[in-house]
């Protein structure tokens, strides 16, 4: 157009008056032709790129501009019952070699740099490709900061054919920062996830821990796997020359949360109940022990420690042993924490009455050819003296009213030989043995907790439907805001009727003084039962002491069982009972319960304020 | 010249008035343009932007993460107990200097 102007404007120069004399005609349409043609071309070619052929550059333009970008989802966090966290998910690092990259850049040996000579054609001068490993300094300050020898390094990248190899996992973020400072050929680093435990040893064997690839595999970490798990989610996106994202075009795969898990667990009491089994154990020299903690009124589970236990922090600690949860994998004899279910039975079916005397002299019997004794001869005595004293004899002469099979009921109903509920992984249900012709030996032994295995939880939940009047809640490791209604399985005045009796255990005269908490009344007892090992019972016992406080209105249901103590106390009133009374004191002065003992009364708010 | 060249403006003046409709249309169009190129431009800002804040989101939550971890690691409540016994000679106060406060 600027041509046709300026050739008119030249046409008006010469003759002004005339404006359009000049004009030709031909140049007209020359110019238009030309135009024309011109413009079609890009018509054309714009047509031809937009809608004939619009895959190519589409395409082109997507290679250097679309990118899948992840979004990384954490595993979730497992909290106890107040909210304290006893897991933790951080982000870590893993740094990987492909070790032909860096055989690409760089020279092992002489030759080597040799080959990598390239000559300069124009100026003649040879330049080297590679540069030699081993007098770089980069890379010997790679090996240290990972902690890696060099020759093991070298060994790694020398591979023949490897494109990945780690160098070392669950690095944290300043470290890959001087990695990637050190700019070296062939180092990648790849987001993962580091599980961390603040709590260490204590909980180690209920939580158990995961591995390098964040999936569980002890514990609560295993049996809840798929929900802590979450989804990494993965997005395309358009991304600009400076690698900001300026438009979401898709999901490709959609981003799930992962679930934070709150456990039934009172840290506070989790670790007093770890504390002091360790210091008994320690003290006993025995091999192992476990406490738990169950809220009656529920079936949570407050505490459950175990002894030897791990730092899951620390995986050069790594060994199964220490690794297992003993409260519900290790089952023994329970020896006589199972008389008060006994006395249980017996009552629920009309066999005795609360006021029956027993006549227990001379302190042994004869079954069936073979004998059971009690320590001493106790004479005459009533159900609560059963329990008190522990009489073998007592026990035994009411488990022989009961037909078998009553008897078997009763420790059914009270979850022995079943499991708890408590759903983790690697729970044994302990043995009872179900069948219909039973000796009256057999039956007396089984009376006094021989000839049956159960596990320190399941004791637990035994004592815990004594507390609760008779009835069962299933076990929970998780928190549970609403319970339900606990089945009953034992009329209600009788399980009253007997924790009432097992009152006298941590009494004057009773089998476990050591029991005794402060302020509160409890109801226990104590069970020393030796060791069944080939051929017979050995010379190795498992001290269990089991107890419910307070025993007006219980709350907890404690069971401490520690396994072969050493030493000439090995009785369950010296080495059990002391830990249950400090793990049952913090228990109920942590839960605010109310002191119930008449005889020990605290200062009242009021009384103080009367005094004034 | 001068006179010459006023013409010329006057002549193409009529011209665009004479296709009035035609122009505004094409001005709209060019405003429209501009408009979307603009929008599209704000569009990726805010993506952008959004991005950013997402990673902060993420960086925050990390940083929150390693504070719980320390913050755990000091209130171990065996920790505690072991401070409050050895250091501050503490003790669990027994039933002759406790109080109870009955809570309705």
């Amino acid at each position: 157009m600027k041509r046709i102007q300026t050739k008119k404007r030249k046409a008006k120069q010469a003759q002004p008056r005339k404006v359009y004399h000049a004009f030709s005609s031909w140049r007209f349409v020359f110019v238009s032709i030309v135009v024309g043609i011109i413009a079609l071309l890009l018509i054309t070619r714009l047509a031809y790129i937009q809608v004939i052929e619009p895959e190519y550059l589409t395409q082109e333009a997507d290679k250097r501009s679309l990118r899948v970008t992840q979004s990384v989802t954490h595993r979730g966090n497992i909290s106890d019952r107040h909210g304290e966290e006893l897991a933790i998910s951080v982000p870590a690092y893993a740094i990987w070699v492909d070790p032909k990259t860096v055989k690409e850049s760089y020279a092992f040996n002489d030759q080597q740099w040799q080959e990598s000579a390239v000559e300069n054609t124009r100026t003649g001068k040879t330049r080297y490709t590679k540069k030699k490993f081993f007098e770089s300094k980069k890379w010997p300050a790679l090996a240290e900061v990972l902690d890696v020898k060099m020759e093991d390094l070298v060994r790694i990248i020398e591979r023949p054919n490897a494109r990945f190899v780690y160098l070392k996992r669950q690095v944290n973020a300043p470290i890959v920062d001087y990695i990637k400072q050190l700019k070296l050929a062939g180092i990648s680093n790849q987001l993962e996830s580091h599980r961390f435990y603040p709590t260490g040893e204590i909980n180690a064997n209920i939580i158990g821990l995961t591995d390098l690839d964040a999936q569980g595999i002890e514990g609560i970490e295993k049996t809840y796997n798929n929900f802590l798990q979450g989804q990494t989610g993965k997005n395309r996106v358009r991304k600009d020359r400076l690698g900001n994202v300026i438009d979401h075009i898709e999901v490709v795969k959609e981003k799930k949360a992962a679930g934070n898990l709150q456990l039934s667990i009172d840290q506070r009491i989790q670790a007093v109940a770890y504390s002091q089994l360790k210091r008994a154990v320690k003290i006993h020299q025995a091999t192992s022990g476990s406490v738990v903690v169950v809220d009656v009124n529920t079936g949570e589970i407050y505490a459950m420690a175990n002894f030897p236990s791990f730092n899951p922090n620390d995986r050069s600690q790594y060994q199964p042993y220490k690794l297992r949860n003993r409260a519900i994998t290790d089952t023994f004899e329970p020896g006589s924490t199972v008389k008060p279910l006994v006395v249980a039975s017996a009552l629920a079916h009309k066999k005795t009455d609360v006021d029956e005397i027993i006549n227990t002299s001379p302190g042994w019997m004869n079954i069936g050819g073979r004998r059971v004794r009690d320590g001493t001869n106790l004479g005459k005595i009533d159900l609560a003296m059963i329990l008190k004293k522990s009489s073998n004899i007592g026990v035994s002469k009411l488990a022989l009213r009961l037909q078998p099979g009553e008897l078997q009921q009763t420790f059914a109903d009270f979850g022995l030989g079943n499991d708890t509920g408590i759903g983790l992984i690697g729970e044994s249900m302990g043995r009872l043995p179900l069948r219909h012709r039973w000796s009256d030996f057999e039956l007396a032994t089984m009376s006094f907790g021989y000839g049956i295995t159960a596990t320190t939880l399941q004791i637990a939940k035994a004592y815990a439907i004594l507390g609760s009047g008779g009835k069962q809640y299933p076990l929970s490791i998780l928190k549970i805001d609403n319970p339900g209604e606990g089945e009953q399985v034992i009329p209600r005045n009788i399980a009253l009727e007997v924790v009432h009796m097992m009152e006298g255990v941590s009494e004057q005269g009773g089998t476990a003084r050591k029991a005794r908490v402060e302020g509160y009344r409890i109801a226990g007892k104590t069970g020393t039962s030796r060791k069944a090992e080939a051929g017979g019972y050995g010379d190795d016992y498992v001290s269990i002491f089991a107890g419910i406080a307070p025993a007006t209105n219980p709350k907890f249901s404690i069971v401490v069982m520690i396994n072969e103590p050493q030493g000439d106390r090995y009785y369950a009133g010296d080495v059990a009972a002391p830990v249950f009374s400090a793990v049952m004191q913090s228990s109920l002065l942590l839960s605010h319960i109310r002191p119930d003992d008449e005889n020990n009364r605290y200062t009242l708010l009021d009384q103080l304020n009367d005094a004034k | 010249m001068t006179e010459s060249r006023d013409n010329l403006l006057l002549l193409i003046v009529a011209d665009l008035r004479r296709h009035f409709v035609v122009v505004i249309f094409a001005i709209v169009l060019l405003l429209s343009a501009f408009y979307n190129i603009f929008l599209t431009h704000e569009t990726r800002k805010l993506a952008t932007e959004k991005e950013h804040l997402a990673q902060q989101k993420d960086n925050l939550m990390i940083e929150w993460q390693n504070l719980l971890i320390e913050e755990h690691t000091l209130d171990e409540h065996s920790r505690i107990r072991r401070i409050a016994k050895n250091k501050l000679s503490m003790a669990q106060p027994t039933k002759n200097n406790t109080v109870l406060v009955e809570v309705p």
